[in-house]
C-alpha cells in the first residue's frame, strides 16, 4: 500500500498531529473494531439492493449467497418473513436477523425495502485509519438558515436512501479561508434521530480519502452556532465495500483546500 | 377526553425494551469496586448540555445496580469490574454499556451502543449524590401544543408537563405514541427533562417566553429539532385516538397468525363466528400495552359469559417465534390472560401497517378494535390512558365497557 507509507511518512506522529482529544480517540478505537469484527462490519456486506421479489440464500441463490444456509426472504400478507428448514419467522426492519453465521438487514427506505447480507468476515480487515488530529481544523461557525424549507431524497452513510430536509448554509473559516458548505438534516432510519450533516469534497479526495467525499455531522452550540470538527470527517460505506452505492457529491460542497483530517481511504480489494 | 391524553408506545429500535428485562444482575468478582455502591447523580454530555439521571450501585454480595430516569428505575444487565479501576454497567438487551474510569468520588467515562452505522460513544460522567429537585412553577405545567422543526417540516406534539415531588416530569407525544416518561426540573423559567433507558438518548430543554414555550428536542449526541408550544386549549391539535386509523368496514375484519404454539388462528374459526371480538395490537415491549392488559382481562371476565371473545395480536422484537413467544407467554402469565395471544409480527415502522391491510394510518400500541358479530369494525382506539393518568384512565375503561355491552346486547346476547 503505497499510499498509505507515504502518508506515514508525510504526517509522522509529532510533525504535524496533536493529541486527539480523548473522545476523538475512544470514538476512533471503537469504530476500527467494530470495522474489523463486527459480524454487520460493512466489509462484512456480501449483498445490498433492493428486495424485489423473493430472495433465495443458499445454493438456489444468487452467486453471492450460495454460502448462506438455505433460506428465502420475501414480502407477503403477513409481513416480512424469512422461511428456513425450521419454519417462519418475521423479519424486522432497520435490526439484524442472524441467518447461521450471516446476518441480513432489511433497511425501509423512501422507495421501498432495502436488503443487505453479511457474511462471516474471512479475511483481515486493514482499514487505512485516520489523518493525524488536528486542532485546527476544529472550527465554529455560523448556520443559515435556508429562505425556504426544501428536502431532498439521497443517499446515507450506509448506502440507504432518505429523505433529508436542508438545515441551512454552514459558513466558518478553515485554514484561513471562509467556506460556506449545504448542510441538511439526514435522519436515522427507524430513529428520532437526524444530525445536521454535511457532505463534502476538498483537495484529498481522490489522492488520501474518498474520491466522492466524506461525511461530518456538525456540533450544535447553540443559536446558529456549530462546530466544525473535521477530524471527524468520515467515509460512506461505499468507501469500504462497492457492493454500497455511494452518494453523489453535494453541488457547491467542494473546498479548494486539502483537509488533512478526518478518515482516510484505501482502495477496495476482495 | 381529548385526543392530547393519548398513550401509547413508540416502538423501540434495535433491542428489547428495558420493561421486558427481569432481574438477572450479576457481576463477576467485584474486588475493588466497593466504593462504587450508593446513590450516583449521572450525566451524558451532550451537545445541547447534560442530560441527566441517576445510578444506584449496590456492592453487597454480587455488584447490581440500576438506571433511573426520576421515578422510573430498570437493572442494568451485569456491573462488571476492569482492569485499571474501571467498571462496565452494561445494559444488555441494547447492546449499550457505559465504561467509566472509578475515582474516589467520581466515574467518568463513555456510554457506547452499536447502531446500524457503528458504535457512537457519548461522553459520561458521574459523582456521588443525587441532582437537586427542581419543581416547576404552575405556569410551566399543563399541557402544550407544540410544533418541532416549525421552520423546515412542521410536525405536531403535545408536552406534559407535571410537577412532583421528584421535579419536573411528563412526556412527548405524537400521533404515533409517546417517547416514555421525561424527568428534570423547572428553574427561573427555563426547563430540561430526559429520557435515558440505555437505548433512546432524548432530552427536552426550554424556556417560558411570555405564554409561549420554546426550545429544542435533542436526540443522541448531536441531533436537535426546535419546537415552539403554546398551551393547550383544548381543540384537537392531534388527531383523536378514534380517529388516527381508518379502517376498511366493507367487510369483515380479518387476522390469520400462529399462537404461542404454532397453530393458525383466524377471523374464520368457529370461537370467533358471529361473536363481538375485541382485537387488541399490542407488544410486550410497549409499557402503555402492560396499562391496557388488565382492561382487557377484566373485559374479557364481565363479558365473556355473554359471548365475548378477546384476541391479542402481538408485535414483538425480533421475529423468532421462540424468543417472542416467551416474551408473550411471560406477558399471559403476569397479567393472567386466558384469551389467545397470536404473534402477529415485529415492531417496525412498516410490519405492523403490512399485516394489518384494513387499517389505513399509523398503527400505534396498543391500538384496540371492538367488532360486531358480523366481524366488522364499530370502533377503533389508538392508544391507552394508563392509570397513571387518573379519571381520564377510569372513563376510558368506561367507555370500553359500555361500547362491549352495546354490541353485545346489539346481537341479542
Amino acid at each position: 500500500m503505497p499510499s498509505r507509507i507515504l502518508l506515514a511518512c508525510l504526517v509522522a506522529p509529532g510533525l504535524l498531529g496533536a493529541q486527539a482529544p480523548a473522545a476523538v480517540q475512544a470514538e476512533r478505537a471503537d469504530y476500527a473494531q467494530w470495522l474489523r469484527t463486527s459480524p454487520s462490519s460493512p466489509y462484512a456486506a456480501v449483498f445490498h439492493g433492493p428486495l424485489s421479489g423473493d430472495l433465495v440464500f443458499g445454493p438456489d441463490g444468487p452467486a453471492a449467497l450460495r454460502g448462506a444456509p438455505t433460506a428465502t426472504l420475501s414480502r407477503g400478507v403477513r409481513g416480512l418473513a424469512l422461511r428456513t428448514g425450521d419454519g417462519r419467522r418475521s423479519v424486522p426492519r432497520n435490526r439484524d436477523v442472524a441467518l447461521g453465521d450471516w446476518r441480513l438487514r432489511v433497511t425501509s427506505s423512501p422507495r421501498g425495502d432495502i436488503v443487505t447480507v453479511f457474511a462471516p468476515l474471512s479475511r483481515k480487515v486493514d482499514h487505512p485509519g485516520w489523518f493525524p488530529y488536528r486542532p485546527d481544523l476544529v472550527v465554529v461557525g455560523a448556520l443559515r438558515p435556508p429562505d425556504r424549507p426544501a428536502e431532498r431524497r439521497m443517499l446515507g452513510l450506509d448506502g440507504v436512501e432518505v429523505s433529508a430536509s436542508l438545515a441551512g448554509t454552514f459558513t466558518g473559516r478553515v485554514l484561513d479561508q471562509n467556506v460556506t458548505l449545504a448542510a441538511y438534516r439526514v435522519p436515522i432510519p427507524g430513529s428520532e434521530e437526524a444530525e445536521v450533516t454535511v457532505f463534502f469534497r476538498d483537495g484529498t479526495s481522490g489522492v488520501e480519502t474518498y474520491p466522492p467525499g466524506r461525511f461530518v455531522a456538525l456540533q450544535p452550540l447553540g443559536g446558529a452556532r456549530y462546530r466544525l470538527d473535521l477530524n471527524r470527517a468520515r467515509n460512506p460505506f461505499c468507501a469500504y465495500n462497492p457492493r454500497f452505492p455511494c452518494p453523489l457529491p453535494w453541488p457547491g460542497n467542494t473546498l479548494r483546500l486539502r483537509v488533512e483530517a478526518g478518515e482516510l481511504y484505501e482502495p477496495y480489494h476482495d | 377526553m381529548t385526543d392530547s391524553s393519548l398513550r401509547s408506545c413508540v416502538r423501540p429500535v434495535g433491542a428489547l425494551a428495558l420493561c421486558v428485562l427481569v432481574g438477572a444482575i450479576t457481576a463477576t468478582g467485584a474486588a475493588g469496586q466497593e466504593g462504587l455502591g450508593g446513590r450516583w447523580r449521572a450525566q451524558l454530555d451532550l451537545a445541547g448540555g447534560p442530560l441527566r439521571f441517576h445510578m444506584e450501585l449496590s456492592t453487597r454480595g454480587d455488584t447490581t445496580g440500576v438506571l433511573c430516569n426520576g421515578p422510573k428505575c430498570d437493572p442494568f444487565s451485569a456491573v462488571r469490574p476492569l482492569p485499571g479501576d474501571s467498571v462496565l454497567l452494561e445494559i444488555g438487551d441494547y447492546a449499550a454499556a457505559i465504561r467509566a474510569h472509578v475515582g474516589a468520588d467520581s466515574l467518568v467515562g463513555f456510554y457506547r451502543n452499536v447502531g446500524n452505522r457503528g458504535p457512537r460513544t457519548i461522553p459520561f460522567r458521574a459523582a456521588r449524590g443525587s441532582w437537586p429537585v427542581q419543581v416547576p412553577a404552575p405556569s410551566l405545567t399543563g399541557r402544550w401544543d407544540a410544533i418541532f422543526t416549525p421552520d423546515a417540516s412542521p410536525s405536531p406534539r403535545v408536552l406534559e408537563l407535571r410537577g412532583t415531588e421528584r421535579g419536573l416530569e411528563g412526556t412527548v407525544i405524537s400521533n404515533t405514541g409517546d417517547s416514555g416518561l421525561f424527568w428534570g426540573g423547572a428553574a427561573d423559567g427555563t426547563f430540561v427533562m430526559s429520557h435515558f433507558d440505555g437505548s433512546f438518548v432524548y432530552m427536552l430543554t426550554g424556556e417560558l417566553d411570555g405564554d409561549t414555550l420554546r426550545g429544542i428536542f435533542h436526540a443522541g449526541l448531536t441531533s436537535q429539532r426546535p419546537f415552539v408550544a403554546v398551551r393547550s386549549t383544548g381543540a384537537a391539535h392531534l388527531k383523536a385516538p378514534t380517529e388516527m386509523v381508518e379502517v376498511d368496514t366493507a367487510a369483515a375484519f380479518q387476522w390469520d397468525f400462529p399462537d404461542l404454539d404454532g397453530n393458525l388462528v383466524s377471523n374464520g374459526d368457529e370461537r370467533f363466528r358471529g361473536k363481538v371480538v375485541i382485537v387488541e395490537i399490542f407488544g410486550t415491549w410497549c409499557p402503555t400495552c402492560h396499562d391496557a392488559a388488565p382492561t382487557m382481562v377484566e373485559l374479557y371476565d364481565r363479558f365473556r359469559d355473554r359471548g365475548l371473545e378477546v384476541v391479542g395480536l402481538a408485535y414483538e422484537v425480533t421475529g423468532d417465534p421462540a424468543v417472542d413467544g416467551a416474551l408473550v407467554r411471560r406477558f399471559a402469565e403476569k397479567f393472567g390472560i386466558e384469551y389467545p395471544l397470536l404473534l402477529a409480527g415485529v415492531n417496525d415502522d412498516d410490519s405492523p401497517r403490512e399485516t394489518q391491510p384494513q387499517l389505513d394510518g399509523p398503527i400505534a400500541f396498543p391500538t384496540t378494535l371492538f367488532l360486531d358479530a358480523s366481524g366488522r369494525v364499530r370502533r377503533v382506539h389508538s392508544g391507552f390512558y394508563g392509570p397513571a393518568l387518573g379519571e381520564a384512565h377510569e372513563e376510558l375503561e368506561q367507555e370500553f365497557m359500555d361500547f362491549t355491552d352495546e354490541l353485545l346486547k346489539e346481537a341479542g346476547r
